[in-house]
């Protein structure tokens, strides 16, 4: 509750000083530099004043008197921090008090804080209504391996099929990540694009909540050609001098992909199709399991899915990440760095192999 | 919701509750009391977002909601009590020197300071609970601003100062004044009592139930001595949060999603 005392000190009406200026037209072809010179110097004279002006009609923060002591706030002393921190204590104090909450299900942790690899079990995946298929009708007979039975009139998914290929998509995740590839997670229906960010961050790839722009990976050069890409060493840090060699590389394409909906994103499948690139995607029982590499057999509808399987396959290449440094520390790097092109670079940049310039080994 | 654990459980239900409380006394006032108060509990809260909220959250809420008095009594008398059973213990330690200088300094000594307290706890007629409550006296000479301070809650009244309009420090029955200079003079009849910035750090629990059984009717004044040889003083003290260090909370061990490895 503080009060804000604004201290304006007025200066008066002038705005602007006018300066004397001497405009003299030039009709000669030559450049006069003393009246260029002159008139510069007016309008430096012309910011500085009127910089001036600003700083003193700015409001200022006169520190309260405090009316016990009578002495003025400290305002370098702000005990806003302690003050945060007591409450906090106070609340882990005082909140347990009176009954035990059983564990229960809080949307916002599924996105904040995902569950791991190790955290799947039968009962989280059934609790996020994974099994839950669409009417017979609709079926896929391909799919007809991953379902359990009917019940109400629509498929039920067997669960641990799901966990099992879940798990399986985990590893795969974990491995490209660990030897420095890059995983693209595509979400695009309203309400996953949360999920697909914070998995994206933790596995250090990329991510798609809007459509899929048809031919960015066939035609990656006109449509993501204006990227920016960079070279980084073993340690993840960027490494200049580059500029010329990456002007002629060709775009970067994914190294996997992960789709939360295969039946909207048929066309980027496709692409990754093309171009050898392995996919991972969520099967519902009335998609298309070839579309995929490794399809997870689950309920692409619920948000509450959704979120649990991109999280999962986040922290499964959270891991990877973590791996890949640890041993990059260690000195094992555990992919075959590009070669770029040897020789001098123009600009005095490094040459040859990223990391082994910087450690000197060569 | 479930009754919550205490420390100790497992020792008061064998030996009771030092010379406080029998064993047969103690799963009474609290195994059954606190059970019948959460099993009601979850029952006004059925299907309703506060099922899974923690006590004080539910009773912070309520407390200014005529129509929801119920619920709010019950889960004010819930947090009460556990506020109650949280500060006993089988081997209690002494006042430290800390308290002690807080003490001494808030009531002239810890003499006079336990004489107050009883006497207010003994004095209140009806049920209720009395606190021991730290708050920041800005009017005081001192540099130190914090101050201790001795707080009644009757029935179901709450210490806590998000809840004050349900404070009941007050025996409305005798202490009313109905008067043209009085607090209930009438000038302003829908003023609330004024919420004051307290932290709760210490409560005797005189309901009659707690006692009623080890010590008859006429023996309120000797539950409440016994009760002071019960009191650890240091749950007390951690409760004052006296040291301004900043501390980081602790994190949270092991996994919410793994609904086997015990409660969080």
């Amino acid at each position: 509750m503080m009060i804000i005392r604004k201290a304006l000190i007025r200066q008066g009406h002038r705005i602007a000083i006018a300066p004397a200026r001497s405009w003299t037209r030039a009709l000669a072809t030559e450049v006069d530099i003393a009246s260029i010179e002159s008139s510069l110097s007016n309008s430096l004279r012309d910011t500085k004043s009127i910089e001036l002006q600003v700083q003193n009609e700015t409001i200022k923060l006169v520190p309260q008197i405090d009316s016990r002591t009578q002495s003025t706030q400290n305002l370098l002393e702000d005990n806003t921090a302690a003050k945060y921190t007591q409450l906090q204590q106070h609340k882990k104090l005082t909140n347990p008090l009176g009954s035990r909450i059983a564990p229960h299900y809080q949307p916002h942790f599924l996105v904040n804080d995902p569950p791991r690899p190790s955290d799947i079990t039968l009962e989280l995946l059934l609790a996020s209504q994974a099994h839950l298929g669409h009417k017979t009708s609709h079926w896929n007979p391909m799919n007809s391996r991953y379902i359990f039975g009917i019940r109400q009139g629509i498929h039920i998914i067997s669960l641990d099929v799901t966990a099992s290929h879940l798990r399986r998509a985990c590893r795969v995740v974990a491995g490209v990540a660990e030897r420095g590839g890059l995983v693209l997670f595509v979400g695009t229906r309203p309400g996953q694009d949360r999920c697909v960010v914070k998995a994206a961050q933790m596995a250090g790839g990329c991510h798609l909540f809007e459509r899929w722009t048809p031919g960015s990976i066939t035609n990656g050069h006109q449509i993501l050609g204006n990227c920016r890409t960079k070279v980084v060493d073993e340690y993840d840090r960027e490494i200049t001098g580059y500029d010329e060699e990456l002007r002629d590389r060709p775009v970067l394409k994914p190294d996997l992909v992960v789709c939360m909906n295969p039946l909207e994103n048929w066309v980027m499948l496709h692409e990754c199709g093309l171009n050898a690139i392995p996919t991972i995607g969520i099967i519902d029982t009335d998609a298309n399991p070839t579309w995929v590499t490794y399809p997870i057999p689950a309920n692409d509808d619920s948000l509450r899915c959704v979120q649990v399987i991109a999280g999962v396959l986040g922290r499964a290449g959270e891991e990877g990440q973590k791996s890949r440094r640890e041993k990059a520390m260690h000195g094992n790097v555990t992919y075959t760095p590009s070669t770029l092109a040897t020789g001098v670079s123009t600009k005095g940049g490094r040459t040859g192999r990223s990391g082994e310039d910087i450690r000197g080994l060569q | 919701m479930e009754a919550s654990e205490l420390t100790h459980d497992e020792t008061f239900a064998q030996q009771g509750v030092g010379k406080m409380l029998e064993p047969e006394s103690y799963i009474t006032a609290w195994r059954d009391y606190q059970g019948y108060l959460v099993d009601r509990l979850n029952r006004l809260t059925a299907d309703t977002k506060d099922f899974t909220r923690p006590t004080k959250d539910i009773a912070l809420e309520y407390a200014r909601s005529p129509t929801h008095a119920s619920l709010f009594n019950h889960a004010s008398i819930a947090w009460n009590n556990h506020s109650f059973f949280s500060t006993l213990s089988p081997t209690p330690s002494p006042i430290s020197p800390l308290l002690t200088s807080k003490l001494s300094t808030s009531f002239s000594s810890i003499e006079s300071f336990r004489a107050t307290f009883l006497a207010t706890a003994n004095a209140m007629f009806g049920p209720g609970f009395v606190w021991l409550v730290k708050r920041d006296n800005y009017n005081s000479n001192t540099p130190d601003t914090t101050e201790l301070a001795i707080l009644t809650t009757y029935l179901a009244g709450s210490p806590l100062p998000r809840a004050h309009y349900r404070k009941q420090e007050q025996d409305m029955n005798t202490e009313l004044q109905a008067g043209a200079f009085g607090p209930r003079s009438g000038k302003d009849p829908k003023m609330a009592p004024g919420g004051a910035m307290v932290e709760p750090m210490l409560c005797v629990n005189t309901w009659q139930h707690v006692w009623l059984h080890d010590y008859g009717f006429g023996g309120k004044r000797e539950y409440l001595e016994r009760w002071w040889d019960s009191v650890d003083w240091d749950v007390v003290e951690r409760n004052g949060q006296f040291d301004s260090m900043a501390r980081k909370p602790a994190s949270q061990g092991g996994s919410r999603f793994n609904l086997s490895a015990g409660r969080r």
